[in-house]
């Protein structure tokens, strides 16, 4: 029996068809704007699940520079080809930053959990803050948008997905905003811890 | 006797000539003082609308506070003294009692902006404002933001922590542009007001800038301070901007503006210099046999050729004094017509360097011609010279060329001179000498042609012919200063009409008002409806679909590497690794014009190891270095695309119409992830503000920017620039048409002694005038098509080198400019034949000389 499950356990380990699928929705901090490729946060991640948890992982950036959550359901379905096992949705920063009606952006990001829902999927919602120009009445509104739709649909939460790397001279890319590949290696850290629990 | 007795002596003794040479200068040397002054003028007023646009002659700036260090080398490098400005910029909500929005906050100081103004509704302005800058707790405010805050003058208005007072609203902002304040409106406070709102934390999101004034000697040296900074810079998040970073629109035609009033300048320089050429050439010539009797009376060689040498001096100096007053006379005239069709006021004087420019050439530039024009004639025999024996027959060509090089030396540098450029001075002359090289030798062989051709033509054709090949230098001459002169006129209208058709707008109907973007694929279509209910047409609908250029030819595009790079480098890789935006359509836009490659053949297979079709805009494919039939690879959401380029276009961004530098043909990414753009047309304010608050409302994602106010100001300076590019060419033209009269003219007083010798021996005064006539027919004709036939190389050279190879066959100007020289030529000398006809044979004979 013993030799039996040896070779059946290997098989599902090693075999990609039972990897997890990460798909990832996100905005230009996501997308890897400004970076090569291979360097945004998403793809670094393969990487840390095989080196730490010598876990195979198939990762799909549909992540746009420039998005907000309104094409957020339409890209999302676009992605649902891959069969997803988990969704990361890092949207909503461009919202904040354009000053749109948050309360629409909320109900954007709640079309694809409920998408997301509907295909049995594990759902991570990547936080954002708005910086302290916007005035501390906007910054708490756009907090509570994505805290409510954690306490409301029960999701995984990543509280802040620039931690550690906002703020930081280093650590950003020239226009401030974006972070450089040493910014994405601390990304992928901080949701690294999140999601690997899930797999 | 002295050298300066003898010399006015004699030129008094043929004063008609005197005069008549003398006004024939003049008329080169006031078109160039013209072109020069009018280039000038418009290049000031233009620079300092464009600088309206930066409220400053450079500035330095950076995401966050500038970095003291990079600071210190901006000021290290800027002429002192200056003044400067500091200011901040970011984007924050506004909240009235019964609405919130977001808006772009600038804190600026007293003195800034120092071009370009801020007018506020009641119609005062800032910074003249008497006295009144913001309080602290004061805002100015768009009158837009008012109306969708529900609020007005005197109202509160919550920014960050602090409540401020709506002091006025403004009207018309010099400094609105695309970039920072594009997605919001804006609003004006004080540092302190800054301070009071709490705005600026760790983590905060803001530019700073220090706006600099230069004084009025260093405001032309702004671009290249701004580069030169640059250079020093290591951080890559400062940069420094001169004006025509502002708006790339403004800033590329700037640049072209200037390119082509420098070859304006040359064009009046070479014109003038041609003329003054071909006149002092002429009159050396006709001065030989005395030059031969003071050498038989025992005046050595040297005093001879002082004596000549004061001569055109003279004759320049007086020439440059007629030129002036004349000037003086006649600049606040031309001023005062140009006002009534310029969009804008000229002076009527730019300064004392035209008129200094016109000394140069018509005083210096004769006595480094004296040389080369002087010494072959004094080492010609007595003999010879009364056999009329052409003296330049016996130099060679080498020892000619070295005694016109120190003339041609200084001609090369006063062309760099006038032309403010290096390039464009060298590569005029360049050209002017290989066409002169080419013309002189071709000619010759002509002219040794064609006066066998006439053996059997009737005695008119006949005479013709013999007077071009026997006075062979002569007719040389004038065949080349008319072929030159034809090629100088023609080339400044045909580059004027190429790039009129560069930065010509749409007009002003079909100028967009709004611009919008993330628009959703399911939104196209309620939307267009939402727009059709105004009675509107959305215009310029265009997926967009980010993608990364994963290579050229298989060779790799964007960059993998973390290696410490320097600052131009890491500018470099940050925009390889930028990403893409695509689009796809079937055909060409009204706006796009094909240079090379074919259009798409239709839609894609489908099968995606094929190549699909591109189209590259080609300044983009300039900067990358795509060429027609190259290979590209996109990864289109982690799909790789495969693209093969048909098709290299040119896209007229004036339409300021939604386009891409990078185009597929249908049927490759219909299905991906895309969102669209678009523009509402040309409204006016009330429909516009209707219609913003609706799409709003209706589409709460879709971005919205009120690009109108921008649109219409670029525009303004686009036209006016436009009427600069007109107006020189007409006067450069003008310029043309009177140096050429001057040229026949004179041939036409040199021809009179042989008119009236072949009177005298009995040709019938038909005969006469057909024998001139054919002769200038001849002449005009020939140089005139010679003339306009090479300036289409040499605009085509010239649009290469300078105009981003805007290009295109215009061969109206070429056409008037043959007919109308050769009209001109046969106009002039048909006056002159009939005037020297009607005298009597004693009188012509008194005063030919």
């Amino acid at each position: 029996m013993k030799i039996l499950f040896l070779p059946l356990a290997l098989f599902f380990f090693l075999n990609p068809a039972f990897s997890k699928t990460i798909v990832f929705v996100g905005d230009s901090l996501t997308e890897g704007y400004g970076v090569a490729k291979e360097s945004a946060y998403p793809n670094l991640l393969p990487a840390l699940f095989k080196e730490r948890m010598e876990k195979e992982v198939v990762i799909v950036n549909g992540s746009v520079s420039g998005s907000t959550t309104a094409s957020a359901s339409s890209r999302f379905r676009w992605f649902l080809r891959s069969k997803p096992d988990i969704l990361v949705l890092a949207l909503g920063a461009n919202d904040g930053l354009r000053g749109l009606s948050l309360p629409e952006s909320q109900k954007n990001l709640e079309d694809v959990i409920l998408l997301a829902k509907a295909e049995k999927m594990k759902i991570v919602l990547a936080g954002m803050l708005m910086p302290p120009n916007y005035g501390d009445d906007y910054r708490k509104q756009f907090e509570t948008l994505f805290k409510d739709l954690v306490k409301k649909h029960e999701l995984i939460f990543i509280p802040f997905l620039l931690e550690g790397v906002a703020g930081v001279k280093e650590l950003n890319q020239a226009d401030g905003i974006h972070p450089n590949e040493k910014g994405h290696k601390i990304m992928a850290e901080t949701v690294y811890k999140i999601l690997g629990p899930l797999l | 006797m002295s050298l300066l007795r003898l010399c006015l002596r004699e030129l008094s003794h043929h004063p008609r000539f005197v005069m008549i040479f003398l006004l024939n200068a003049a008329i080169g040397l006031i078109g160039l003082t013209a072109v020069e002054n009018f280039k000038t003028t418009f290049n000031s007023v233009l620079s300092f609308r464009s600088r309206a646009l930066l409220g400053a002659d450079l500035t330095i700036s950076s995401r966050g506070i500038i970095p003291p260090e990079e600071l210190a080398k901006a000021w290290s490098s800027l002429p002192t003294p200056y003044q400067e400005s500091r200011s901040i910029t970011l984007f924050s909500m506004a909240t009235s009692e019964q609405e919130s929005r977001l808006v772009s906050v600038r804190a600026i100081e007293k003195n800034f902006p120092f071009y370009g103004e801020l007018i506020f509704d009641d119609e005062t302005t800032h910074p003249n404002l008497a006295g009144a800058f913001l309080a602290d707790n004061e805002v100015w405010i768009y009158p837009e933001l008012a109306l969708v805050l529900g609020i007005k003058i005197g109202d509160q208005l919550k920014v960050g922590d602090g409540n401020f007072v709506v002091k006025k609203l403004i009207s018309q902002d010099a400094q609105q542009a695309f970039q920072e304040g594009a997605m919001a409106l804006r609003l004006y406070m004080n540092h302190e007001g800054l301070k009071r709102a709490g705005l600026l934390e760790f983590g905060s999101t803001f530019n700073e800038r220090i706006s600099f004034r230069l004084e009025d000697a260093y405001v032309d040296r702004a671009e290249a301070l701004a580069q030169e900074i640059n250079k020093k810079l290591i951080d890559p998040g400062v940069s420094v901007s001169s004006a025509k970073d502002r708006s790339e629109q403004v800033g590329r035609t700037l640049n072209y503006l200037n390119d082509f009033l420098g070859l304006v300048s040359l064009v009046a320089l070479f014109l003038s210099s041609v003329g003054l050429f071909y006149l002092y050439r002429s009159y050396i010539h006709r001065r030989r046999e005395d030059m031969a009797i003071l050498s038989c009376l025992g005046l050595s060689k040297t005093k001879i050729f002082r004596l000549y040498l004061l001569h055109l001096l003279i004759l320049g100096f007086c020439g440059v004094l007629i030129t002036w007053i004349f000037c003086l006379a006649l600049f606040p005239l031309l001023s005062t017509l140009l006002a009534q069709v310029l969009p804008f006021e000229m002076p009527a004087f730019a300064g004392v360097r035209p008129f200094l420019l016109s000394f140069v050439v018509g005083v210096i530039g004769n006595l480094l011609l004296a040389l080369p024009l002087l010494k072959p004639l004094l080492a010609v025999r007595a003999n010879q010279v009364f056999q009329n024996y052409e003296a330049q027959n016996d130099e060679s060509w080498l020892s000619s060329l070295l005694l016109g090089l120190p003339w041609l030396i200084f001609y090369w540098g006063l062309s760099v001179l006038t032309a403010q450029s290096w390039i464009i001075g060298s590569s005029f002359v360049f050209v002017f000498i290989a066409v002169s090289l080419l013309v002189f030798p071709l000619g010759s062989w002509v002219l040794g042609k064609i006066s066998f051709l006439g053996s059997n033509a009737p005695l008119s054709l006949k005479l013709s012919l013999r007077t071009l090949s026997r006075f062979k230098f002569s007719t040389l001459s004038l065949f080349l200063s008319l072929v030159l002169a034809t090629l100088l006129m023609t080339m400044v209208p045909t580059i004027e009409r190429n790039l009129q058709n560069e930065i010509s707008g749409p007009g002003k109907d079909k100028l967009p008002s709004l611009f919008m973007f993330d628009i959703q694929e399911e939104q196209v279509d309620k939307l267009k409806k939402l727009v059709a209910a105004e009675g509107i047409e959305l215009k310029g609908v265009s997926p967009m679909i980010l993608s990364r250029l994963v290579s050229i030819n298989n060779e790799a595009f964007v960059r993998e590497s973390d290696e410490p790079r320097t600052r131009e480098e890491e500018q470099e890789f940050r925009i390889r690794n930028r990403g893409v935006n695509l689009t796809f359509r079937s055909a060409l836009d009204a706006s796009e014009k094909l240079i090379s490659g074919k259009e798409f053949s239709g839609i894609f297979s489908g099968n995606f190891d094929e190549f699909a079709e591109v189209s590259v805009e080609y300044r983009y494919a300039k900067r990358v270095g795509i060429k027609l039939g190259d290979t590209l690879a996109f990864d289109v959401l982690d799909m790789p695309v495969k693209a093969k380029v048909v098709s290299i276009r040119e896209v007229r961004w004036t339409s300021f119409m939604p386009n891409f530098f990078i185009v597929f043909q249908p049927g490759v990414l219909d299905l991906a992830p895309k969102t669209f753009l678009s523009v509402v047309p040309s409204l006016d304010h009330e429909t516009k503000s209707k219609l913003q608050r609706e799409i709003v409302s209706s589409f709460p994602n879709v971005s919205l920017i009120d690009v109108g106010q921008l649109i219409t100001r670029v525009m303004s300076i686009m036209e006016q620039m436009s009427w600069a590019l007109k107006s020189m060419a007409l006067l450069s033209m003008a310029v043309g048409f009177f140096v050429l009269y001057s040229l026949a003219q004179h041939q036409m007083t040199q021809r009179e002694r042989d008119i009236t010798l072949l009177k005298v021996l009995g040709l019938s005064f038909n005969d006469l005038r057909k024998m001139v006539r054919i002769e200038f027919l001849i002449l005009g004709f020939t140089a005139s098509l010679l003339g306009a036939f090479l300036s289409l190389f040499v605009t085509w050279f010239f649009a290469f080198l300078f105009f981003d190879g805007i290009w295109t066959f215009a061969p109206m100007p070429l056409i008037y400019a043959v007919v109308c020289v050769s009209l001109l030529c046969l106009i002039v000398s048909e006056v002159a034949t009939r005037k020297s006809l009607a005298k009597g044979a004693q009188s012509l004979l008194q005063d030919a000389l």
